[in-house]
Order: C-alpha cells, then structure tokens, then sequence
C-alpha cells in the first residue's frame, strides 16, 4: 500500500512540476528510483554518489568503508516527510523491491553565489569576507571564526515557506532564556515572516520605530563580536546579513573592526563620527532656525554674508530647506536604483550642474548648498546604512522644530529625540545602555 | 495599547502648537542689522542715527543712514522703524556714538535704557563725539565707502586698539555708572578724512555726568594703571628728543592705614627700550628723566582726579575689602578724595635697540683715569 | 563612554546615570533663580549664605540618601499601607501640591527667561506650552528613560557648559569678591534666605522614588553630591566679581547678563548667553518631566489606578498647569507665588523624611 501511495504522489507530483526528474537504475539486480528536483540537484553530479551509496550498501556486510554510509540506512519513511525532503533540495532514492527510501544530501545546484567581498559595509582594515544567502554558509563562516564547543546553533523553522532561523550561541554569554523567548516568538507568530518588518511585528515592536532594533550586518566578524558582547544574533534564510538583537547606541559610531588600528586614532575616529552625527542631524534645524527666527545668534559678517545670498530667493528658510533635502533623498534613492553605471551620471548631474544652477537661479542660497552637501557628507559617516535612514529621518523633526520656535525649537527637538532613544526598550533590554547592561540582569 | 492612547494624546498637545501657527518672525534677508548708533539731541527730542550696511549682489557693501526723532530713545527708534520696510535687529549693533552734549547732561538714563532693551547686546563700544552728529555719520560712511577700512569690530581690544586709546563697552558704562568704587571714562573721538577716527582723550564720568577730560597721555596712564593684562608696546615721550618703548609693566597698591587716614603708595614698574636718545645721553640718565616724568604725571592724574571725586584708575576698588557695602556707598565722596597718595617709580632699560649706546661703558671710568696716569 | 572607573573607586552605570540626573537638573534649576536670591538675602559676606545653604542641601540629600538606604525597596510608594487615606492626606496630597506649585512657576520662570533671550516676538503661552509638553512627553516615560535621557543630553551638551564656566571668569575681577565681611546674622529670620533655603530641594525628590531594579551605591552618590557646593558658590559670584555686588543687584537674571559681557572672537556664534541659556532650559524640562512624573506616580498610588488612566491625568493635571502658569501675568507676581510655596516645601520634606522613617521602624518590627 504505502508503496503505491509513494508512487502515484509522485507521478501527481510529476504533473504539476516538470522539473521533479525521476530516474530508475539497476544495481546488482535491484531496481532503484532516484528521485529529485532537477532545478535544486545536480543529477550528473550526483549520480556517482548515489552509486557509491547503493554499491556500498551492498557490501556492507563485508565492512563498509563509505562514510556515508554510517547515518544513512533504509527506511520507511512517512510520504509527508520524504515529499518536504524532496522541496529542501534533497534525493530520495526508492527501493522498490523493500519499499524503503534512502534521503541522500545531493550535489546541488549552483543556487548561492560564494562568500565574496562586502557590498554595502566596506572595510579597510578587517576580514573581508560577507555573508550570502545561505544561512548554512553563514554559520560555516563564523563557525570558523570561533572554533569551541561553547559555540552552538539553535535552529527553528516558520510559516508556509519553511523558513529557516538559526539562532548563534555562545555559551556564558549569550542569554537562552532570551533566545528561547525569541525563538518562540518567531514560532507563534501566526503570518508569514517574509522581510525583517515582519521580524518587528513578530517581536511586538512598533513598525513606525525611527531606530531598527533588528538591525543587520553584514561582516561575519561583526556578528562575531556582537555575538560575544551577548546579543543575540540569528540568520534568516535568503537574507543575506546576520541579524542582531539588542543594538546600542555606541553601535552608531562604533565598528569592532576600527580596533585594527592605534588606539588613538580609534577614539579620535569616535569623536569624529559623532560630531558628524551631530552636523547630520543638527546642522539644517540650525540653518532653519538661525534665518528664520534668532539671526541675532549669528556673527554679524556671517550674517550679512547669508542676507546677501538669500536676496532673492522668494521663499522662507524652512520651504528653501524642505526642496533641498528633498532633491537630495532623490538623487541619493535614484543612484541606489540605477545601474552603477549610470548612477555616477546622475551624481554629476544633481550635484553639479543642478547645484550651480539652483544657486544661480536664486531658487535657494548658496549658504544652503553648503550646509546641504556638508549633512549628506556627514550622514553618511555613521556605521551601518540604516543607521543613516535613522539620521536622514530626525532632522526633519529637528528642522519643523526649529522652524517653529527658532533655536529653542532646535534643542527642544533634540530633547524629544533624546528622549524617544532613550525610552525605546527591546524585550525590557534599553537601547541607550553600555554594552551587556540589561542583557545580563536578566539573567540573574 | 497603552502606548497608542499617549500618543495619541501626544499628538493633540503637538496639534494644539502647531495650529498656533507662524507668528511674527522674518526671514534674515528681510532684517537690517545696524551696526553703528549715533545718538543726539534736537531740542528736546533725541535723535537716533543707524549705520545700515545694505547687502546688494554686487561684490561691495554699501552703508546706508536712516534716522529718526522721538521724545525718548525708543520713540525714536520707533519713528525710524516706519522709515523702513525691513525689521531692524539691534542686536549685532557693535558701536554707539553719543552726541558729547549729552554727557554733560547726564548718560545714566540712556545707558539704563540701553541695558533695559532686550534686543541690544551688552558688547557694543561706547564713545562721544564733539562733532555734528549727521556730519559725523556721513563722514564714516564716507570713509568706509573710500577707504574700505573695516568696520566691523573697530574699537575692540583684540582688532586695533592701542594704549593710548580708551575703550570701554556698554556694560562696563553700566558698571562705571552704578558701582560704588569706580567710574569711567569714555573716549572723545571725531571723524576725519583720511582715516577711520580721531581720538581726543576721554570724557570721566562721575554718576553718568562729564566732570572731566582727559588727554590721550592721561588716558595711557589710565591703561597703565587700570587695566592688567593689555599691556601692548607703546611709546612714551619723554621730552623733545627722547623717546622709549614700554615693554613690561607692574603695578602694586600698597595701603597703610593710620586711624581714618588711608595712606597709598602706586608702586610703577617698568621695563624699557630706549627707541629715541640724544647721543650724549646714558641709560641712567634716560631712566632718571622717564621715571620723573612718569612719576609727575601720575601724580597731577590722580590728584585731578581726586579733586573731582573719580576713580577711573582702579584704586577705590583695592581696599573695597576693608569695608562693608553700606560703608562703600559713600566712599567716592568722603574717603577718597582724603587718601594720600604717593607714587613710586622704576624703570630699568634692557636695550638701546640695534644700537649700543657707548656712554654708559662701564669701562669708561676706569678708562680715564689710565689716561691721566699716563 | 567611559562608564568603569573613576577617582579609584568603581562608579556603577547606573549610579552614574543617576549623579549625571542629579548634577544636570540642580544646574538647570540653579543658575537662573539662584544669583537672584543669594543677592537679595544680605548687604556683605554673600559666602556664608551661599554655605549654609549649600552645606543644608547636602546635609538633607545626606539624610535621605541615609533613610533610604535603609530601605529595601528604593521606592518609598511601596511601602503604602493598605488603607492609605490617612497618609495621602498628610503626606501624598502636600507633597504633590507642591509639585505642581513648583511646575507652575518654574515654567513661569523660563518661559520669561526664554522671551527675554531669544523669542522676543513669541507669546508667552506658546513658550510655556511647549516646555509643558515636552516635559510631559519626558515624563511618561519610565524613570529610568528620564536617567538615559539625562546621559544623552550630558554627552551633547556637557562641554558647552565646561566651556561656559571656564569663560565665566573672563570678564572676572578679583576685588568685586569684597567686600566680605559679615556685620551680623539676622538675615536668617528674613523672607529672602527663607526663600532661598532649600530652593533647590525639589531637585532631589526623586531619591525616594527610585525604580526597583536599580542597585544603587547611596555613598558614591552622597559624596558626589559635593560637586554641588562649587557650583552654587559659581552660580552666586561670577556675576558678583564681574560687576561688584551694587551692579549685580539690578539684573533679573545676573548669570545671564554676566555671560552676555563676555565678548568670544572664535564661535561662530555671538554670545555665550544663548548657548548656555538653551543648555540651561533643557536641563531645566528634563527636571520638570522628572517632577511630572513622580506626580503621575503619586497620582496612580493615590487612587489606586493604571498606568494609562495616571498617564491621562497627568495630562489634564498639566493642561491645568498651564492655565495656572498662564494667569500670571507679571513677573513679582512670580516672586509671590515663590513665597506661597515655602510652607509646603518645608512641610512636604519633614513630612517624606518622617515617613521614611516610620517606614523603617515597621521594617525592623517585622523582622
């Protein structure tokens, strides 16, 4: 019965999936089926492993030498759990005469790109590799990083699309109770966990948080150290960062890879960053605030200097800076759809020609175009991308602030922001907190 | 949940500003910043005069005048106000120019005015002026136009000031005027053509009223005396054809008191250059005559000053220890005029400049009596 | 940033978070009101006012940090027995009168202090309205955000302020330090050191109200609450050595005109006084926000309620507040309510010290 039954799901499989490649090959007189999905194994490659496997399983009474061989015996395996094989990429091999099947690892199809260089975290000093699609290789590159036996790798699978989520512990230092509890979170929750939003949602964190608490990187020696500082890092299957729980808000202006030069230059490189941070998000509220409402706050030859530039520009302070910082989210989104190619055109394009030509049509002032270029120089200055869509979205709160109620607006917007990180928790655990604060009373 | 009934709260309190709308505020290119204020009085009613420095796209800068009267300061700024479309921000006004008429009248009330003003900074520079006060406007207008000095900043101690000039600023007026134990003096200056201004001395104050003037030698030994750590190079002439150059100074305030009387002893010291010298002069003779000098004129500065009841040189304020506040309210008029002063002097020279001054060999004695041996 | 160690005994985080609060707040409260009272209580020897209160201060935030060392549970509300009529009235309800007392002329205050420095054109409501809100927005937060709060806002603004003070000796001259001398005592049975005396009480209420996880060190606390005495003495005679006493009188806000004569070349900025008058006011909301939120904490111990149902009282009890602020209208007015809350800042502190203690004798009897 369970034979037919295995049969004919197969053919009905056949019907619906051309792909599902079906093979039948005689060993010493038995009949076998090899079954598999052409589009996820490479059936050449394979062909001599499934050989080798069938032949040794031949002999084994002579002694097997096949390492294979150890874990993999015959069995009547439930046609459920053979059909979810067949869709993870594996080969079942069907013995027609015992009515067994054996589920092999197949030499599979080329589908993950190999670890290359990191695209979006570029790294001067540090390890140069970056994860892929493929959480196995991912782990595979920090399992070689840390070589112990306090390394360990929980893994759990969600939703329709049996996604995969692999949760990296590091013994003592990493709390499981916490990764249990998100563990199950990611288990409970009831839609399907397709991008890291539905992570938040599945958390229970708001979707319109300004500051990602699940954030990604990409540098396998990042999640390494974020691993060892105790938060909680896991991969999700097909997303190619390492996702980390519990980020603080020195992971603004702090890399582990900066260690790798004088410690000097570490902390002269901190204090840079954070000025630069501050003019990022800072620097347009000012301008705003400083024009429109608290000249008298500015040196009188600057402030004589900026009349004369803004003569004939027909608009207030806070319009002239809302069409600034809007043409340039454009040209900042339109270069990251492009082809690289072209995106360097449209960099000449809005930042030269349109930048001289708005100053020369007096649609803005040409104190404007500075402070401009000098926040989008400056935003880019902290260390991971969505860090940067943090600072590119406060100042615009910073800037209505100050266009408000001037240079008091500004601070009085900086407070609000201060005090919005400071209250954003994640599972208890704050996010302005030094590195294992929180994490690890909760342990206790 | 809880957190969604908050913020919606949040929201209506964010709403309630906002609804609240723009009020009164202009851009900065609709603002004038003045930057200089003449002020002088037409029967009765006083006039103000701004220094507007126009921005236009050309690469120069122009100044414009604007003025207006009214029966008290602000009425008259005010009436200048409707003169213009812009909104005039004082607050980056770096000079006021009071007509010296003014002075002998009393400036406590418009300094008070001054400070009381929210929108005028406490840093401007203070001085009078003998002229015209249109004239004098124009003139610097003019001057500025022609010559292109700065005008930003003049009068400061840090851009081009020198010792023989007074500088004092709107809060130290405030200071001089109200304080127990000093006064001040304000610089006399008049426009001229060629360059930015001239200086004529100061004016001392004596509870806001001019009592006095001093000369721009007085003045320098007011800096001397008064102020501690601007000691530039000055020169100081000590006759027709001598001249030298200060380098250090230091000065002491001894005070002995015997039963009511305060006994003072201003103990000068200086360190020379010799920049200007007959020939037949040695350094112990160009030290005798600068310290006689110094000496001299110290002493007629202080008892001038003490005759009129003003301390613009600082002593009064280095025995406030001795007494208490209630005591002090009367100091300038009883005490001080009955401390007796005496000033000490000393110089030394450290060098004649590039050249050696062959008189003061100190061989020459020695010299002179080989000769008579032979 | 450098959380570890500091002066060779370890500083914990969360005793940094907390003198970081401490220290912030009492500069914000102090510098605007302060110079004012210091003047107006005595003629000469300013100094020995400035001592008595600055070593009373840190006598009491002695003798509460004592107390509550005592304690099990850092939060004194706790403790509230079971029927609580009886002590709501005789300490909740003073104790949170005085609170909003407090609120209402604070804001009063720095609303005014605002409109004399930057928003000359803005109405005084608007200004108080959002101070109000953001004070709020910081108070229903946790306690703990308001500490985090207080450590971002250090890291911005911190080096201004040292900046500030290094500068406020610019202008500095040493004679105006005299005269100093102390003809008699009597000014302290006079209304200007009674208003002064404790002023800056309010400042370190929320040692009693401290959330629960917080192991705190009381000593290192104690023993940075020193850095207080330099700062008063800093508050009271800067503007006195750069103008003298007689001058310094005349200012309604002293610090602020002496930083307005300091004259920088460097900043792109034209005067110190603004800087610092923002940092002053920042400092002083995230202290209101903190007050607003121990009302919001007495509030919900009080009648037993929510959280949420607390969080919309507080909100009415603010729109209240601002109202209050808003109808007065003169600035001696401000000087008269000062005085109305005198009584009830004494009462409300007696009060919280003997309920501190009752709450400690229980404890022994128990055990």
């Amino acid at each position: 019965m369970p034979a037919m039954d295995f049969m004919n799901e197969i053919e009905n499989l056949k019907q619906k999936n051309k792909d599902l490649q079906m093979k039948s090959i005689m060993i010493n007189d038995t009949a076998y089926d090899v079954i598999g999905f052409e589009s996820l194994v490479d059936f050449s490659a394979t062909w001599e492993i499934v050989e080798a496997l069938i032949g040794n399983q031949e002999n084994k009474s002579q002694g097997s030498k096949g390492f294979q061989s150890k874990n993999i015996t015959w069995n009547k395996i439930e046609i459920n759990k053979q059909m979810q094989a067949l869709y993870e990429g594996k080969l079942i091999i069907w013995d027609r005469a015992e009515e067994a099947s054996l589920i092999v690892d197949p030499v599979s199809q080329p589908l993950y790109r190999s670890i290359e260089v990191p695209v979006n975290e570029s790294v001067i000093y540090g390890a140069k590799d970056a994860f892929t699609e493929n959480s196995q290789q991912n782990i595979g590159l920090l399992r070689s990083k840390y070589q112990s036996k306090d390394f360990e790798v929980m893994t759990t699978q969600h939703g329709k699309r049996n996604r995969r989520f692999s949760f990296l512990i590091l013994k003592g230092t990493t709390d499981q109770k916490m990764v249990e509890m998100i563990k199950k979170k990611i288990e409970d929750y009831p839609n399907e966990i397709k991008q890291v939003k539905d992570i938040h949602v599945a958390f229970g964190f708001s979707k319109f948080s300004l500051i990602t608490r699940v954030s990604s990187t990409e540098l396998p020696e990042n999640a390494m150290e974020y691993i060892e500082q105790g938060k909680i890092v896991f991969f999700m299957d097909g997303y190619p960062f390492a996702l980390v729980m519990f980020n603080t808000v020195f992971d603004v202006f702090k890399q582990p890879s900066d260690s790798n030069y004088l410690s000097v230059f570490v902390y002269s490189l901190y204090m840079l960053r954070i000025v630069g941070i501050m003019i990022a998000v800072l620097l347009p509220g000012l301008y705003v605030a400083l024009i429109t409402i608290n000249p008298e706050m500015l040196k009188v030859q600057l402030a004589l200097s900026i009349t004369e530039s803004r003569q004939f520009v027909p608009y207030p302070a806070f319009i002239e800076i809302i069409i600034m910082l809007l043409l340039i989210e454009l040209i900042t989104e339109a270069a990251v759809r492009l082809p690289i190619s072209i995106s360097n055109t449209i960099g000449v394009v809005g930042g030269i020609i349109l930048g001289q030509a708005i100053v020369e049509a007096s649609l803005v002032s040409g104190v404007l175009i500075i402070i401009i270029a000098a926040t989008t120089i400056a935003n880019g200055i902290v260390i991971n991308f969505e860090n940067g869509i943090t600072l590119r979205l406060m100042k615009y709160i910073i800037v209505i602030f100050s266009a408000l109620f001037g240079i008091l607006g500004h601070v009085i917007g900086l407070l609000v922001l201060c005090s919005y990180i400071a209250r954003i928790t994640s599972f208890g655990v704050p996010y302005v907190r030094w590195k294992k604060e929180g994490i690890q009373s909760e342990n206790q | 949940m809880k957190r969604n009934d908050w913020k919606k709260i949040l929201i209506l309190l964010l709403s309630l500003i906002f609804l609240s709308g723009c009020w009164d505020s202009r851009d900065i290119n609709y603002r004038s910043t003045p930057i200089l204020m003449g002020l002088t009085k037409d029967e009765d009613l006083f006039h103000v005069y701004l220094i507007i420095p126009v921005s236009v796209v050309s690469e120069q800068r122009n100044l414009a005048k604007v003025d207006g009267k009214g029966i008290t300061i602000v009425d008259a700024l005010e009436q200048l106000k409707k003169k213009i479309e812009t909104t005039i921000d004082l607050e980056h006004i770096g000079f006021i120019v009071l007509d010296e008429e003014l002075g002998k009248e009393g400036i406590g009330k418009i300094i008070n005015t001054f400070m009381r003003m929210r929108d005028v900074p406490g840093t401007p520079a203070i001085a009078f002026t003998k002229e015209d006060m249109n004239t004098y406007i124009d003139q610097m207008i003019d001057t500025f136009q022609k010559v292109g000095v700065p005008i930003f900043g003049f009068l400061e101690k840090q851009i081009g000031w020198e010792i023989n000039t007074p500088e004092v600023i709107l809060w130290e007026v405030y200071r001089g005027i109200h304080s127990y134990t000093s006064d001040i003096s304000i610089p006399l200056i008049s426009s001229n053509k060629n360059l930015e201004m001239d200086y004529f001395g100061a004016s001392v104050l004596k509870d806001g009223k001019i009592v006095e003037t001093l000369d721009s030698i007085e003045v320098m030994l007011m800096n001397l005396l008064n102020n501690e750590e601007n000691v530039i190079k000055t020169f100081v002439t000590i006759d027709d054809t001598t001249n030298v150059e200060l380098v250090e100074r230091d000065v002491e305030y001894d005070y002995k008191f015997r039963g009511d009387e305060v006994d003072l002893t201003i103990r000068l010291e200086f360190v020379l250059i010799v920049s200007e010298a007959e020939d037949h002069l040695n350094d112990d003779k160009i030290q005798k005559m600068f310290e006689e000098k110094m000496k001299k004129d110290t002493l007629k500065l202080v008892k001038k000053l003490q005759g009129k009841h003003a301390d613009v040189l600082g002593i009064s304020n280095r025995i406030r220890k001795n007494y208490t506040n209630a005591e002090l309210k009367n100091f300038l008029e009883e005490i001080y005029p009955n401390i007796n002063i005496n000033v000490d002097v000393e110089a030394v020279i450290e060098n004649n400049g590039k050249l050696r001054n062959l008189n003061n060999d100190d061989f020459e004695d020695w010299d002179k009596e080989k000769q008579e041996q032979d | 940033m450098s959380g570890g160690k500091r002066k060779g005994f370890k500083v914990k985080i969360n005793n940094l978070l907390i003198i970081t609060f401490f220290l912030l707040t009492n500069i914000g409260v102090m510098f605007l009101l302060y110079p004012t009272l210091i003047l107006d209580t005595v003629d000469n020897g300013h100094w020995l006012v400035v001592l008595i209160h600055g070593f009373t201060h840190i006598a009491l935030v002695g003798i509460l940090l004592f107390g509550m060392s005592k304690l099990e549970n850092p939060n004194v509300l706790q403790y509230l027995p079971e029927k609580r009529w009886f002590i709501s009235i005789i300490f909740m309800i003073p104790l949170s009168l005085f609170i909003i007392g407090t609120v209402i002329v604070s804001i009063r205050t720095y609303a005014e202090f605002t409109t004399v420095l930057f928003l000359n054109q803005t109405p005084i409501l608007y200004v108080m309205v959002i101070f109000v809100a953001t004070a709020t927005y910081i108070g229903l937060g946790s306690m703990e955000s308001i500490f985090r709060t207080t450590f971002l806002i250090a890291g911005a603004s911190s080096y201004i302020i040292v900046v500030i003070f290094i500068l406020s000796f610019f202008n500095a001259e040493w004679y105006n330090f005299f005269p100093m001398k102390v003809d008699n005592i009597d000014f302290i049975f006079e209304m200007p050191f009674i208003t002064g005396f404790l002023v800056l009480s309010p400042t370190f209420l929320f040692f009693a109200f401290l959330p629960k996880k917080k192991k705190l060190n009381y000593k290192t606390i104690f023993w940075f609450s020193w850095f207080l005495i330099p700062f008063i003495f800093m508050a009271a005679y800067s503007p006195m050595l750069v103008f003298g006493y007689e001058v310094a009188r005349n200012f309604t806000f002293p610090y602020i005109e002496m930083l307005a004569t300091v004259d920088i070349q460097w900043s792109i900025f034209e005067t110190l006084t603004s800087l610092f008058g923002l940092s002053l006011l920042i400092y002083a909301t995230i202290f209101l926000g903190m007050l607003l939120h121990i009302l919001r904490m007495l509030y919900q111990n009080m009648f037993r309620v929510s959280k949420l149902h607390a969080s919309v009282a507080l909100v009415i009890i603010v729109i209240i507040i601002t109202i209050a602020a808003n109808m007065i209208s003169t600035w001696e007015q401000v000087q008269t309510h000062i005085i109305w809350i005198i009584p009830l800042r004494f009462y409300s502190f007696i009060s919280l010290l003997i309920f501190i203690f009752w709450i400690g004798r229980r404890q022994k009897h128990e055990t």
